[in-house]
């Protein structure tokens, strides 16, 4: 575990050396916010809790909380996730 | 609802479990496209999901002790058990198809668009001549080549091309503009009268003046000449060049009947109904060969299809046959006055200073004269061959 913790550290070193996106060469999770309306969650590890006002997703490291209001699930992949409503907060728990 | 759903199909059901998330995160991991996932409380969960991703959905709900009810389900599938159950429909629509495509690489309707001086029939028999006609198998025709036969065809042509449009040809032509007369400046000419009138000023740009402010010419008298006489070299001769202006008098004089029959269009009319496939025609009316005299005939064709998209080899003929009387009608003055001042305008280069116009009946002939006195340049060019 701390080998591979070790050699994702070397990684990320070497992506932000060679200035190439994170979440391409090692798997890093990415979230694109659009005017609050729409939630693009890529590299996710799957949802943790899911509600209206509440959705959690697990991500590589830590979790992503985020709340609001009429929240839904509009697609979900293995990497990807669609979330729609009107965001009011998230929260980034490493 | 999307095309694409519609032809592969939606359902859209619900999911009741202890856990909803866990059947989430296991559908993502399968690959199962969850859309539109919508909680409705803490153990139910509605989502939309492709036909075909059904069953993989059915195992997950099974692993995950998850209760599965599908509420709707669009497209895909039903679709085709409802045209599976109406075979006739699906031919129907299936010959439809074909037909709008064989005819789409078919010509049936020809445009003809920049012609002035040649006219569309004559374009069109050359067309025809060409291969280009109602019927062509358009993909088969080579723009190039039609373009080299037709120039050879109408030397009046510069260019042209051809469009085709779904199932509408529009032929482009540029005719070839008239070469202007061209001279030769050493050319000897002179300046003759056009008309008999009495020289009010001239103006000369080259040659000898024989003529002054006062001098009554006739027509074809020579005003200024190209000769130029020299004390130390002999006669020159030059291409003579000048504006004589005059005051000239015009009679132009219109013979027409004085009676004659109109038509008088009566409120009788009568339509017959025909339909065009290609180049065949099918009456709907019987006694085709019959002519209705007393009758104008005004035809209207529909042509089927959609007007810039395509057009179909199929067309509605109409034709309307109108009653008319011929009723005696006697010739009008003014017609005739404004014809011959039309003529005068048209003939006159300068201005009409005073006109008078008058009319008699003798003979049952309506007599109009118009006399004219006008301000005018007479000036001719007149080649000479130098002795």
């Amino acid at each position: 575990m701390a080998k591979l913790k070790k050699e994702r550290k070397l990684l990320l070193d070497l992506s932000e050396r060679l200035e190439l996106p994170a979440e391409a060469s090692v798997g890093a999770a990415k979230l694109s916010v659009t005017a609050g309306r729409r939630i693009l969650i890529e590299n996710h590890r799957g949802i943790l809790e899911y509600g209206t006002e509440r959705i959690c997703v697990g991500l590589d490291r830590g979790k992503l909380i985020l709340s609001g209001a009429e929240l839904c699930l509009l697609a979900m992949t293995q990497k990807e996730m669609l979330i729609g409503g009107k965001l009011q907060s998230l929260e980034w728990e490493a | 609802m999307k095309t694409a759903d519609r032809v592969l199909g939606l359902v859209r059901l619900e999911l009741r479990c202890a856990f909803p998330e866990r059947v989430l995160n296991q559908c993502a991991g399968q690959g199962i496209l969850l859309r539109d996932t919508e909680r409705l409380d803490a153990c139910t969960l509605r989502a939309c999901v492709r036909e075909k991703e059904l069953p993989a959905l059915r195992r997950v709900a099974e692993n995950g002790q998850a209760e599965l009810r599908i509420l709707d389900q669009r497209g895909g599938s039903r679709i085709l058990r409802f045209l599976l159950r109406r075979p006739g429909l699906v031919l129907t629509a299936l010959l439809l198809a074909a037909g709008l495509l064989w005819s789409n690489l078919h010509i049936w309707q020809i445009d003809v668009q920049g012609n002035e001086a040649l006219s569309r029939g004559q374009i069109l028999r050359a067309l025809e001549d060409c291969g280009v006609r109602e019927g062509s198998y358009w993909p088969g025709l080579s723009v190039d080549q039609i373009r080299s036969e037709m120039l050879l065809k109408l030397p009046e042509l510069g260019w042209m091309t051809v469009n085709v449009s779904g199932s509408r040809a529009l032929v482009w032509v540029v005719e070839r503009v008239e070469k202007p007369e061209i001279y030769a400046e050493q050319e000897a000419a002179d300046i003759v009268a056009a008309r008999t009138g009495i020289v009010e000023h001239a103006l000369v740009r080259n040659g000898r003046s024989l003529v002054k402010p006062g001098s009554a010419v006739l027509e074809g008298e020579t005003l200024v000449t190209g000769a130029v006489d020299s004390l130390s070299h002999p006669t020159r001769y030059l291409r003579a060049s000048a504006e004589i202006w005059a005051d000239t008098w015009h009679t132009e004089t219109a013979v027409e009947p004085e009676r004659y029959e109109q038509k008088t269009q009566l409120r009788r009319c009568k339509r017959r109904f025909a339909l065009r496939f290609g180049k065949k025609r099918i009456n709907c009316f019987a006694g085709s060969r019959k002519e209705l005299d007393g009758y104008d005939k005004i035809v209207h064709e529909y042509k089927m299809g959609v007007e810039g998209l395509f057009s179909l080899p199929l067309s509605l003929t109409v034709e309307e046959y109108r009653l008319y009387e011929r009723e005696p009608a006697k010739a009008e003055q003014t017609a005739a006055q404004h014809r011959l001042r039309e003529n005068l305008t048209a003939a006159v280069e300068g201005e009409i200073l005073q006109s008078r116009l008058d009319s008699i009946s003798r003979d049952g002939w309506l007599y109009t004269e118009l006399r004219a006195h006008c301000h005018e340049n007479i000036a001719r060019t007149a080649e000479v061959t130098p002795p």
